[in-house]
């Protein structure tokens, strides 16, 4: 029975190296292992080409190759016969190699170190499965295609951006066994991504921003591709080893502003992919797993197309959001009660509005920026009802005008503040209306950049 | 030849994949059921199933060419040893305690990356009848483990 490339793509995701043999002009064979062969569609696979070496001048002089790949599960080994044909320094497969070089070199602290130099595409002329004995493959927990068309009707029902989030994530644990992962939004300015919603982490690190181009999930969020990383190297835990020596060395005393990155402290597989509608970055989805080789070419092109709809759903849900908000009518008289017990300082740091409850950093930015202004409104006028209109228009917020993302920034504000407990909530209130609760008296201090 | 500071790396700790070339430089590549590097430094013997490596085995009897890359699992730490003279045997009973004892370092070895004993008698379990070996004079040898010093050449004999 025939085999084709499609069938043996888990052989190709270098859990067990592949070995390349090419031959020189003079007839010296040369072999070399691969952390990596490219799918590029049935006929065809690439290889990365990072640095001058005896490889690259064999298939230059003579374009024959004949490369061997091994099942991560079955041990399978197949053998295929290459033919170099060309190098791609730029499109779609450049671009998704540089970017899957690039999460995995800027997640070891080494970017800037691998270079992606160009994609070497070779045709497949002989595909062949070698007879060594066969080991069981692991059962199918789920079937990718029926799981896909649950998880697309459940998020197809959801009315509200706070729902569609909950729902994306519940429907990768529930669908796909995922037992870790993350929603990300993307900034409007498009420079970082900041979390919304998690699943599976010992703290939600809702609020904690990623810039874009770091680690697996920034790479994924810049080059705008997937990225898939089946077998966490040794050289990946050695870096964190290093960068975990480095906060200890003193990086721990300083005034944290940052919350948290919830992500597992030794993965072995992780997958991101990104959330585009229209050729703009909505935010990234990223599952992650303490197994290895727990996320397949399936897992891939399922989350690629639920992305796809969570993005479209994201945008439709921002367009309704703000109409309805600019339908609602003024935020009426609030009563409130008194609060009790001991006064709860509360500082903002002008210029990056950095929110303290205490010693407690809560949060920054705009989110920052909108709870400050509540909090004001409370102390100085007693208001505890706010409408969605009258926060989208004020000007010391500074709401980007095209993209204001301004439901997305008030979920993450009223989810930080019910993870940190600290005496003030946000509630949604009516259509397009916020309800701040206060259990105790405050003090507030604007602190001033200078 | 090679170093005794590499001979018990390439001995106790490291697979091996071997490559030659046809008659019109077409390569050819196997995983290799084991490996011997001979105490005078000079000498490879390695073995190959021959259902799985019957091209290189041609290639091999047709050429002489072959290229070897050890390279121990866990550190990728990795040698090309290269020859111009190698010749095809039937593998003889006295192999078999070599063989015996590179199965047992692939299994300790190939543990330390995350496959079990199964996925490794699947690659170096190999019946005796069943293997050819190949032995070969070291031409030359090259660095081969990742990093700046990948191909270069640690030693070659005129």
């Amino acid at each position: 029975m025939s085999i084709s490339l499609g069938q043996i793509r888990a052989a190709l995701e270098g859990a067990i190296p592949a070995v390349l043999a090419t031959c020189d002009s003079e007839g010296e064979p040369n072999a070399v292992f691969l952390s990596q062969v490219h799918y590029v569609d049935e006929n065809h696979v690439a290889l990365s080409y990072q640095f001058f070496s005896k490889t690259r001048r064999n298939i230059l002089n003579n374009p024959q190759g004949q490369i061997t790949v091994m099942h991560p599960h079955t041990a399978q080994m197949f053998r295929m016969r290459l033919r170099y044909l060309r190098t791609e320094s730029a499109g779609p497969l450049y671009e998704r190699m540089k970017a899957h070089l690039e999460g995995i070199a800027s997640h070891t602290g080494m970017a800037g170190v691998f270079r992606l130099l160009g994609s070497d595409i070779y045709e497949v002329s002989e595909l062949e499965a070698l007879t060594n004995p066969k080991l069981p493959e692991p059962p199918v927990l789920c079937n990718p295609l029926s799981a896909l068309r649950r998880a697309s009707e459940a998020i197809a029902a959801c009315s509200d951006l706070g729902s569609l989030v909950e729902t994306t994530l519940d429907v990768l644990v529930r669908e796909y066994g995922v037992e870790h992962a993350m929603f990300l939004m993307a900034d409007p300015c498009g420079e970082r991504l900041y979390a919304v919603g998690s699943r599976g982490y010992a703290a939600s690190g809702v609020g904690s921003e990623i810039a874009l181009g770091d680690g697996v999930i920034g790479v994924c969020a810049q080059a705008r591709t997937p990225i898939r990383i089946s077998w966490v190297t040794q050289a990946y835990r050695y870096s964190r080893t290093m960068r975990d020596v480095t906060v200890q060395d003193g990086q721990g005393n300083s005034l944290r502003t940052e919350i948290p990155y919830p992500g597992l402290r030794d993965p072995q597989s992780q997958l991101g992919v990104p959330m585009v509608r229209a050729g703009h970055l909505v935010g990234v989805l990223f599952v992650e797993s303490a197994k290895e080789l727990n996320f397949t070419y399936d897992h891939e092109d399922a989350f690629m197309a639920l992305a796809a709809q969570v993005a479209a759903s994201v945008d439709a849900l921002h367009e309704r959001e703000a109409v309805a908000d600019a339908k609602s009518d003024p935020a009426p008289a609030s009563v409130h009660e008194e609060p009790q017990g001991a006064a709860l300082q509360v500082r903002c740091y002008g210029g990056s509005n950095s929110i303290f409850f205490g010693d407690q950093y809560i949060i920054k930015g705009v989110a920052g920026a909108i709870l400050w202004r509540l909090l004001q409104d409370y102390q100085n006028h007693g208001r505890t009802e706010f409408s969605n209109r009258e926060i989208r228009l004020d000007p010391s917020i500074r709401l980007p005008d095209v993209v204001d993302n301004l439901e997305a920034r008030l979920i993450l504000l009223r989810r930080r503040l019910a993870e940190q407990d600290c005496g003030v909530s946000l509630h949604k209130g009516g259509r397009g209306r916020l309800s701040l609760q206060v259990r105790h008296p405050l003090e507030l201090a604007e602190i001033r950049a200078d | 030849m090679i170093s005794g500071k590499h001979m018990d790396l390439l001995n106790a700790r490291c697979d091996v994949v071997v490559c030659s070339r046809s008659v019109t430089f077409a390569p050819s590549i196997c995983w290799g059921a084991g490996c011997r590097v001979h105490p005078d430094g000079r000498h490879v013997t390695v073995w190959l199933a021959r259902d799985r490596a019957a091209t290189v085995l041609a290639d091999i009897a047709a050429t002489g060419a072959i290229a070897a890359v050890f390279s121990q699992p866990y550190t990728n730490l990795s040698l090309q040893i290269k020859g111009r003279d190698a010749v095809v045997r039937d593998a003889r009973t006295e192999d078999q305690s070599i063989l015996d004892a590179h199965l047992d370092n692939m299994i300790r070895e190939i543990a330390l990356v995350g496959f079990g004993e199964p996925l490794v008698r699947s690659v170096f379990d190999v019946a005796l009848d069943q293997l050819a070996a190949i032995d070969f004079t070291v031409h030359s040898v090259f660095e081969q483990s990742p990093g700046p010093h990948a191909g270069h050449p640690i030693a070659t004999t005129p």
